[in-house]
């Protein structure tokens, strides 16, 4: 073939260009429709949460006072040393440390209101969480901690939170004088969608097809070279 | 002239982005297969959908467009740019099916931040995220580490011009003389790493308290992003969720390791590596530069009170540093902290860290040390051409990978143009950040942690984030880890056959 017969117009490159861009832009649309279909989940109503304000609060604050993830990184000094009650979602996995433990407690939206994501398809934003070092009597009591499989024990914890903790290597944290396990948290589960099935089928039966047509193209092509 | 590229060119580009997208396919079956072993059924199945697709894309390719001709330099720089897209589109089909994105641009950003070794994610729920999806996530940072080129020249070989795909992935030693043994090599470093490593962070995690099985799940996980420099880690919290200094400690051995050259490597393998640690013109960039900003992130620590221990100082201010300088992005803190709780100063060198970068050849982006090695030396004979008379012939050097080379005009003016290339990318990116309303700290430490591909953040970067910073950080994160010149060439190719001619 010449170089010329080989050209591609600028319309075909572009027309090409829109093709794959339309062809990507429909298995995405399909990925999308699996998710979506009615695989016993729906989302959540996720109402909307009040806009938190920005400024930290005055000082000397009532204590304990009850606080979130959230005040707690904005505004460090203000609540270091302070006695805090905090409610957050053991997740990941409970650290033993001798007479106490160091719990990871989340207090956002999956945590306390809509639970693992894995059940529903509400995303309501990342997660948000403080360390606490609770006593080991409580964490030999936590049976469930959040991930996948299960919503994690919620625990209220009352401490004082340290902005630099000097037994955590300066890490901020609350250390825990009380906790209590409000709830024990429970296994999560999601049926197989069987749409997903029939897609992967589909999909590898389509691997196969364009392997043995590849296959097939190789063998035409071997020969004749070796002519 | 511009010559417009024919049907055989494009050819050469689809068969070999083919090549390279086969091999993501078959890596995607591992974290299939954890799926299956952990009754996490709907992620196995999203994971065997992704990685079907990328086999068939890879098959159709052989298919179509297999030919008996090599790929010249430009063929494989544009295959390398190209096929780095294509594997973030089919790598995000899992993240996406797994419901834990908003859309699908998310779940792309979340696989071009895990190719790229990045670390940013805008992940929704993490701390629910399925351990098939958790050990995805870190797989593509392996992957983006050694070089997804790296993968498909390990599995299938290939004709020639392989040198132009090896290049095009940002690296530039050839460590052994032809390039498959030079990709055999750094694999076999890699596997050697992840194995000790592994068992390394496993004896920590346990310590720490984690049970045994998922500790070694944790263990695998935080080794691809130690190693890997990448800073995905199985937990929201990061390194912060094991309260282990024996952790943080293990965590800073792999990302040094891992900021050090493959060339590096094989001269420490070659027992020749004390010497080439001293010569070297990287290591000591690295050691002035690691020294002297940490010595000032503390001063501003202690200067602003953060921290009143040397422990804390150490294990928050050290950490943090270094984790920004090898382009890790671990953190112990919640990165809303460098903003509340830091001061200005710390910060400041944190992202100054994060835009230097560890050494060339190794798996961090950013400026890299031999380009600052290589300006430092040439501003440095500049000012003795001046001092000296002036028919003085003033000759400097630099030491790299087992080599002296002279210090030529050629290869400052190369480094300096990278070095431009990357202080505009950092600067667009923040102007963007600043144009959505952020402060200008903020604005530059994200934009600073996406392009030099790092993964510390500020709190900026997260499920919200605006669309507009979405898309710039995918595209920062794309062309700043292949440092320009493919995504370049991509670009020539698409404007060449558009406006080419015959």
């Amino acid at each position: 073939m010449t170089r010329r017969a080989n050209q591609v117009t600028p319309l075909q490159a572009i027309a090409g260009m829109v093709v794959v861009l339309a062809g990507a832009a429909a298995i995405v649309a399909v990925l999308g429709w699996l998710i979506e279909r009615g695989d016993q989940l729906r989302p959540l109503e996720a109402p909307a949460q009040d806009e938190q304000e920005d400024t930290c609060p005055d000082v000397p604050l009532p204590e304990p006072v009850t606080v979130s993830a959230d005040d707690l990184v904005e505004c460090p000094d203000v609540f270091d040393g302070v006695t805090v009650r905090y409610i957050g979602e053991t997740v990941r996995a409970v650290l033993h440390r001798g007479p106490r433990a160091w719990v990871h407690l989340n207090d956002d939206r999956y945590a306390l209101e809509l639970g693992p994501l894995y059940e529903h398809r509400t995303t309501v934003g990342g997660n948000s969480g403080v360390p606490v070092s609770i006593p080991s009597a409580v964490a030999d009591d936590i049976t469930y901690v959040g991930n996948a499989r299960h919503r994690g024990a919620v625990l209220t914890v009352i401490g004082e939170f340290r902005r630099a903790n000097p037994d955590d290597g300066g890490g901020p944290g609350i250390h825990a004088g009380t906790a209590r396990i409000t709830e024990p948290g429970r296994p999560v589960g999601r049926p197989v969608d069987d749409a997903r099935i029939v897609a992967a089928v589909t999909v590898f039966a389509a691997v196969l097809a364009a392997a043995f047509l590849a296959h097939s193209e190789a063998s035409t092509r071997r020969p004749a070279r070796r002519r | 002239m511009l010559i417009r590229p024919d049907r055989r060119d494009l050819g050469l580009i689809g068969l070999y982005t083919g090549r390279i997208i086969t091999g993501l396919g078959l890596v995607m079956l591992v974290p299939a297969a954890l799926g299956v072993a952990r009754a996490e059924y709907n992620d196995a199945l999203g994971l065997l959908i992704g990685a079907g697709l990328s086999l068939l894309f890879g098959r159709l390719a052989e298919w179509r467009l297999a030919t008996t001709h090599d790929l010249d330099w430009s063929h494989a720089m544009a295959a390398v740019a190209l096929s780095w897209l294509v594997a973030t589109y089919l790598a995000a089909i899992p993240l996406y099916l797994s419901g834990h994105y908003g859309s699908f641009l998310d779940a792309a950003f979340d696989a071009m931040s895990g190719f790229a070794t990045a670390g940013l994610a805008v992940i929704n729920d993490l701390d629910h995220v399925s351990d098939s999806i958790n050990l995805w996530r870190h797989l593509m940072q392996f992957m983006g580490g050694q070089g997804l080129v790296l993968v498909a020249l390990s599995l299938f070989g290939g004709a020639g011009g392989l040198s132009g795909l090896y290049v095009g992935e940002g690296r530039e030693d050839r460590i052994l003389p032809n390039v498959r043994r030079t990709a055999s090599f750094i694999w076999r470093v890699a596997l050697l790493y992840l194995l000790f490593g592994t068992a390394m962070l496993w004896a920590a995690v346990v310590h720490a308290g984690m049970p045994p099985v998922d500790g070694l799940l944790h263990a695998v996980m935080l080794f691809m992003a130690a190693f890997d420099t990448g800073g995905f880690a199985p937990t929201s919290a990061s390194l912060g969720f094991y309260h282990s200094a024996v952790v943080e400690a293990t965590a800073s051995i792999l990302m040094v390791a891992g900021a050090f050259s493959f060339a590096l490597h094989y001269q420490l393998m070659r027992g020749t590596g004390p010497v080439e640690l001293v010569r070297n013109i990287e290591t000591r960039v690295l050691a002035v530069t690691v020294v002297g900003l940490s010595a000032i992130t503390m001063l501003g620590l202690a200067r602003f009170e953060t921290y009143d221990s040397v422990e804390a100082l150490l294990r928050r201010g050290f950490f943090h540093l270094l984790s920004a300088h090898t382009g890790t992005g671990f953190g112990t803190i919640p990165g809303r902290l460098f903003v509340t709780d830091w001061g200005v100063l710390a910060p400041a060198m944190v992202v100054i860290a994060m835009g230097l970068g560890g050494m060339a050849g190794s798996t961090t982006g950013g400026v890299k040390a031999i380009r600052v090695g290589v300006l430092a030396k040439a501003v440095a004979t500049d000012i003795q051409r001046i001092v000296l008379p002036t028919d003085a012939v003033v000759v400097d050097s630099y030491h790299s990978n087992g080599r002296t080379e002279a210090l030529r005009s050629p290869v400052v003016r190369a480094a300096v143009l990278i070095t431009l290339l990357y202080i505009a990318l950092y600067f667009a990116g923040a102007f963007l950040g600043m144009f959505y309303g952020y402060s200008i700290q903020e604005a530059l430490f994200e934009s600073t942690s996406a392009a030099a591909a790092v993964g510390l953040s500020v709190g900026v970067v997260g499920p919200d984030l605006e669309e507009g910073l979405k898309v710039f950080y995918i595209f920062q994160m794309w062309i700043g880890r292949l440092e320009f010149i493919s995504v370049f060439a991509l670009f020539g190719y698409v404007y060449a056959t558009i406006r080419g001619r015959l």
